[in-house]
């Protein structure tokens, strides 16, 4: 991007032209996708049976809000996340700490943890179902399964990374294991821990949709198995379209959360 | 052989660092003492073991060999009675400067309000009283490391470790900060062991410098500066030459 301004007004003026460029980009594609879409489908171009278009997809999600039962499906999924990514960062950062407390006990499950962390957790989907039954529990423990390895495993690191000489002047001021964890360990990784919430955002959101494939009666991966099975794409595609939604919506609640709490970060 | 007057005294201590591949022979029959209210530097190359008879003397390290004894007793973990200082300042960022100041009172469960009305005189007496309230960031190096000494001063200790307390900051607010701390800690008294390597800051700070060898360390030599005043009027002290040259020929030797 050229910049040949001559004063800092002409140079802000310039960047603010560039930003609302970008911004009406992002529009039109959005609006040119779905324009494209909706267009092809009525031109016969593409088999709407399959690809279903944004009207039909609209109509059905309509149908859906106005008897009611779209709240309901994007209430039990949101709720399996939101339970999922919290669960996840808290019980990981907790498991972080003890791991920190005892160094042999990490040295020892050092392994363990890294084999976990390898394994694809929708594996353990099955085993999940059989032991604590076809349900919400079931998927929640999917979402907090996703995410709670990586957790144990950012945080651990972010714990560990406190410089020694730190620690060695807590040591001096007369400072014992439990008085470093919480007056320098535990607040130097506050940020840490926030930016996992941030990625167990993501991660839950996987583990939710996977579980509700697997096992559900009700939320968004339920509808969108449902629609898969009866061949209803605009369900499916509406679906999607309000997981979309909701993921961005999260994330960016997240985000927000976090500029709000670390600003300087 | 301890002195009476001694506040801390090393003797014949030697120390060994073990890892898996080989042992590491730090510091060897190293004898010494700090008595109140005098400044000791010690200097020598880097990996001399400098650092490593800071962290004997705080009581982090046990030494293989000899005694370490504080107050004519046996010295072996922290106490209030030392202060502890490095390179890098550590405020804690989340802190800010006064929390940061009583940290050593907090954990040692004495932030009495007698104790805390000292911290807040002694930030006051030296210029930090209208940045209490402020955060670490908001303060210059300088104004930092000032802040991180009266941390270390605030549990009242009576003797200060300084580990390169200087290196971090650049050339001229180096001479101006030293010569500022150094002011604070004559007039508080204390007992002070600098480490450094830079020959100069020793001699314009300390009353005696010990000069260890490459490692593993031995005391080489001891000197006592004669000079009396500010490390900025030492530095332009007429003397200041003749020890700056006495202590480099006996460095240069050993320098090839
Ligand atoms: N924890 C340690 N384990 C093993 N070797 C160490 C350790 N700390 C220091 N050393 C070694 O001991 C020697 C002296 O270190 P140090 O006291 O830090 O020197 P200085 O402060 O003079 O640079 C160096 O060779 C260093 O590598
Ligand atoms: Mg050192």
């Amino acid at each position: 991007m050229s910049n040949n301004a001559t004063s800092l007004c002409d140079y802000q003026k310039q960047i603010r032209r560039q930003n609302n460029s970008v911004k009406l980009w992002r529009i039109l594609i959005l609006i040119g996708f779905f324009a494209l879409w909706e267009a092809s489908a009525r031109l016969g171009l593409i088999d709407s049976f399959i690809t279903s278009s944004p009207s039909r997809a609209g109509q059905t999600i309509y149908q859906l809000a106005s008897d009611g039962s779209l709240w309901h499906h994007l209430f039990t999924t949101l709720w399996e996340t939101v339970v999922g990514f919290l669960l996840g960062t808290v019980l990981g950062s907790v498991i972080a700490a003890i791991l920190w407390w005892f160094p042999k006990l990490c040295r020892i499950l050092e392994p363990y943890l890294v084999v976990l962390n390898a394994l694809p957790k929708v594996a353990l989907g099955p085993i999940i179902i059989v032991w604590i039954g076809a349900g919400t529990s079931a998927i929640i423990t999917m979402a907090l399964l996703i995410s709670l390895v990586v957790t144990i495993m950012g945080v651990l690191e972010g714990f560990c990374s406190v410089p020694e000489t730190r620690l060695q002047l807590m040591r001096v001021f007369g400072a014992n294991r439990m008085q470093i964890f919480r007056m320098v360990v535990l607040p130097s990784n506050f940020s840490t821990i926030i930016s996992c919430l941030k990625i167990n955002v993501g991660m839950s959101w996987v583990g939710v949709i996977m579980g509700e494939f697997l096992v559900s009666k009700a939320g968004l991966g339920y509808l969108i198995v449902y629609g898969g099975q009866v061949f209803k794409l605009d369900l499916v595609m509406g679906a999607t379209l309000i997981l979309c939604l909701a993921a961005a919506g999260m994330y960016a609640l997240v985000a927000l959360l976090e500029k709000k709490l670390c600003p300087k970060a | 052989m301890a002195d009476a007057h001694a506040i801390l005294s090393f003797e014949h201590v030697g120390m060994t660092y073990f890892s898996m591949e080989d042992e590491t022979n730090a510091l060897q029959d190293i004898t010494f003492d700090v008595r109140d209210g005098e400044i000791l530097s010690v200097i020598g190359p880097s990996g001399c073991g400098k650092s490593t008879i800071l962290s004997l003397a705080a009581g982090l390290l046990k030494p293989n060999e000899g005694k370490i004894s504080l107050l004519g007793k046996p010295h072996d973990c922290p106490t209030a009675q030392i202060g502890y200082m490095l390179q890098s300042d550590h405020l804690l960022p989340w802190r800010t400067i006064y929390k940061n100041a009583i940290l050593p009172l907090e954990i040692r469960n004495c932030a009495t309000k007698d104790a805390c009305a000292r911290v807040r005189m002694l930030l006051e007496k030296y210029g930090l009283g209208d940045f209490q309230d402020k955060f670490p960031r908001e303060l210059s190096g300088g104004m930092r490391q000032r802040a991180a000494l009266i941390r270390t001063l605030s549990a009242d200790p009576k003797l200060l470790l300084l580990d390169e307390p200087f290196s971090a900051l650049d050339a001229q607010t180096r001479l101006a900060v030293s010569d500022d701390l150094v002011h604070i800690m004559r007039e508080q008294n204390k007992a002070v062991i600098l480490v450094t390597h830079d020959i100069a800051e020793a001699i314009s700070i300390a009353d005696r410098i010990l000069l260890l060898s490459p490692r593993p360390g031995k005391i080489r030599k001891q000197y006592r500066i004669d000079i009396e005043g500010s490390p900025l009027q030492r530095r332009n002290d007429p003397r200041f030459g003749g020890y700056f040259d006495d202590i480099w020929k006996e460095v240069s030797r050993y320098v090839q």
